[in-house]
Parts: structure tokens; sequence; C-alpha cells
């Protein structure tokens, strides 16, 4: 049926209608008031689905897991950020200052006790070269035959000097008697 | 007596799914209705709802118990549907075809009614659903929660964030444009 059909009926409808359109031309504002709202009851209802609710509510469950999820991914790479740009920041502030002294104190350190090490080790060894040799003059000395040894070859050594020294005075003499003999 | 929504919210807050869906059973049918009025379209409206109910649940801790529910309630799901309207312009379709391709329309609501009456109703119905589509959202938002929700000024003023004055305006200026619409169309007699 069509509207010009419908109206042929006068139905209730259209009594409302009528009475809406006709209070809102007369400026009738309460009066169009009320006529509206029993006119807008023409509107049919829409019923939500039969599992909307539970639908709906299962959304907000999953979407409420969703955010606690991605909150705690967030915050723990929040963290992993901070770490990471605290420790940046100790290195830039310290790093330069408090890192060069920490090497310089660690390598004088290191070179030094490798420089004492090596001293030690090398006065050590000179000193046990020393003690060997005192040690091997000393056991020559001390045997009789080494003392006689020696002995003898001293008073040779005296004995030639003294013929060598009394050569060389007869050469003299005889090159210059007159130098010789005042 | 049953749970006041301040307490299924809390209970829902603690942890209580059942008590958040027995909360969304109470406003289901309010939402989808008013969704269904703004967008046209009544899968995209069980969408939106859905959403509000959601975004809802995620901001349940702002919600204020002596507040009403759906004052609260319904200015979410104006800020889904005002996102939604920003996001893109869609083509909808009209409830009333919607029924003509099955959907079943509201029962007979009293004994009186007759075939004669239906065909009126639906008449009128199918008019003031395309009028509503050709009026300001603005205006169609303000009839809706008034006229379809019940809601006060003070309330769409609330759920609008708007001043009172503006939304006694956006209801006047309305039901004129709807009234020019409908007269336009034949129902002036």
């Amino acid at each position: 049926m069509s509207v010009k059909e419908a109206r042929g009926t006068m139905g209730r409808w259209r009594t409302h209608t009528e009475h809406w359109l006709s209070s809102e031309e007369h400026d009738l504002d309460d009066t169009a008031d009320a006529a509206f709202a029993q006119v807008f009851a023409a509107l049919s209802a829409v019923d939500p689905s039969a599992d909307f609710a539970q639908r709906a509510a299962s959304a907000a469950w999953l979407a409420r897991a969703r955010r606690r999820r991605a909150m705690a991914i967030g915050s723990l790479a929040a963290s992993i950020l901070i770490v990471v740009l605290a420790g940046a920041a100790a290195y830039g502030v310290f790093g330069i200052a408090g890192g060069w002294l920490v090497t310089a104190a660690a390598t004088m350190v290191t070179n030094s006790a490798v420089s004492l090490i090596v001293g030690v080790t090398t006065a050590v060894q000179w000193w046990f070269a020393t003690a060997r040799a005192g040690t091997t003059v000393a056991d020559i000395m001390t045997t009789p035959q080494s003392a006689v040894t020696l002995l003898g070859i001293e008073l040779v050594g005296i004995a030639a000097l003294y013929m060598l020294q009394r050569l060389l005075r007869s050469e003299v003499r005889f090159r210059d008697p007159g130098a010789l003999c005042f | 007596m049953p749970t006041s929504d301040g307490e299924l919210a809390r209970q829902a807050l603690a942890g209580s799914q059942e008590a958040y869906r027995t909360l969304v059973s109470r406003y289901a049918s309010a939402a989808v209705n008013m969704a269904a009025r703004l967008v046209n379209d009544r899968t995209l409206a069980e969408d939106l709802a859905q959403d509000a109910f959601v975004r809802a649940f995620a901001r349940l801790k702002t919600y204020d118990p002596e507040r009403r529910f759906s004052a609260w309630f319904f200015q979410i799901l104006h800020n889904i549907a005002v996102d939604h309207f920003r996001r893109k312009r869609v083509a909808t379709s009209s409830l009333d075809e919607l029924q003509a391709g099955g959907y079943p329309g509201p029962p007979a609501d009293d004994a009186a009614s007759s075939p004669h009456v239906d065909v009126e109703r639906k008449a009128l119905a199918a008019a003031l659903a395309k009028a509503l589509q050709c009026i300001r959202t603005e205006h169609r938002e303000a009839i809706v929660l008034r006229y379809q929700q019940g809601l006060t000024v003070e309330e769409i003023a609330e759920t609008l964030r708007l001043p009172e004055g503006t939304v006694k305006t956006y209801l006047h200026r309305g039901r004129k444009e709807l009234a020019a619409i409908l007269a336009a169309a034949g129902w002036k007699p």
C-alpha cells in the first residue's frame, strides 16, 4: 500500500504525523516535541544479534588481554632502553676522565711490575754468576798445589822484573857514559 | 532486585566477565539502535556498538556510579560514531531496505493493529528513516538520543559535550528539517 493509499485509511500513524507537522508549522514547540515522540515510535527497533552481548563482552576481555600484553612488552622494552641509555650516559660522563685514569693506572702498574721483575731477575742472575766465579777462584786458591804454583809464578815474575831492570841499567850506561859518570 | 549498573561495573572491574556481559545485555539494544539510526546499517551498527562496549570496558575506571551508565556509555558511542564518520564515508543501506530483505520488523504493539495500520507505520518509518539520513549528523544524533533513547536535554548535552542551549537548537532545527522533508513527501494534510 502506498502513502496515498495509507492516507485514505487515516490510521493513527498518519494522525500523529499530521498533528506533529501542524504543531511545527505553528511553532508550538512543546506540542511538536510530544507529537514527534509519537511519530518517532514508528521507526522499527533494531534488535542486536542473539550472541551480541557475549561477543562484545569477550571482545572487551580479549582487548584487555592484548592491552596488558602490549604494556608488559612496552615496559620491558622501556626498562632495557633505560638501562642502555643509563650505561651510555655513564660512559659518556665518566668514560673520558675516569676511563683514562683507570687505563693509565693499570698501564703504569703493569709496566712497573714487568720492569721490576725483569730488573730483579737480571740482578739475581748477575749475583749468581759472580758467586760462581768467586767460588771457582776460591776453589783453585785453597788447594796446596795451586798455592805453590801461584807462589812459584809470582817469584819467577819478581825475578824476571829484577833481571829486566838490571839489563836496562847496563844498556843506558854503555850508550852515554859521560852523563852516567858525573 | 536487579544489580545496579554501578555494582556490575565494580564487579567487572574486579574481573567478572559475567558481570560485564550482563551490563552489555542491558544496553545492547539501545546501543545498536542508536548506532543503527546514525549509520543506517545494521551490521555496521553492531560493529560500532561492540567497539563502544570494548572501549567502555577499557575506561570503566572512569565511570562514576553516581551518574547514569547510559549517559556515560552513549558519550563513548558518540565518539566511536564520530571517529567512524571521520575515517570514511560508507555507502549505507536503509533499515527498511534490510527489513524488505528479510529482517523482521517490531512485533505488533497493540491488539487493534491491522494490516492497514502496519502498512502505514512501515511507510512512515521508511519516510522518517530516509529523512533522518538527509539532516545534519549533529541534529540526527540529538534527535536519536532524545526520541529513541529518551535522554533529557541535560543528559544529551553531557553526552555530546555541548551546551544545553545548543542541544535545544539542534533538536528544534532537526525536527523542523524532518518536518519539511516529510511534508514534501506527502505526509502533510
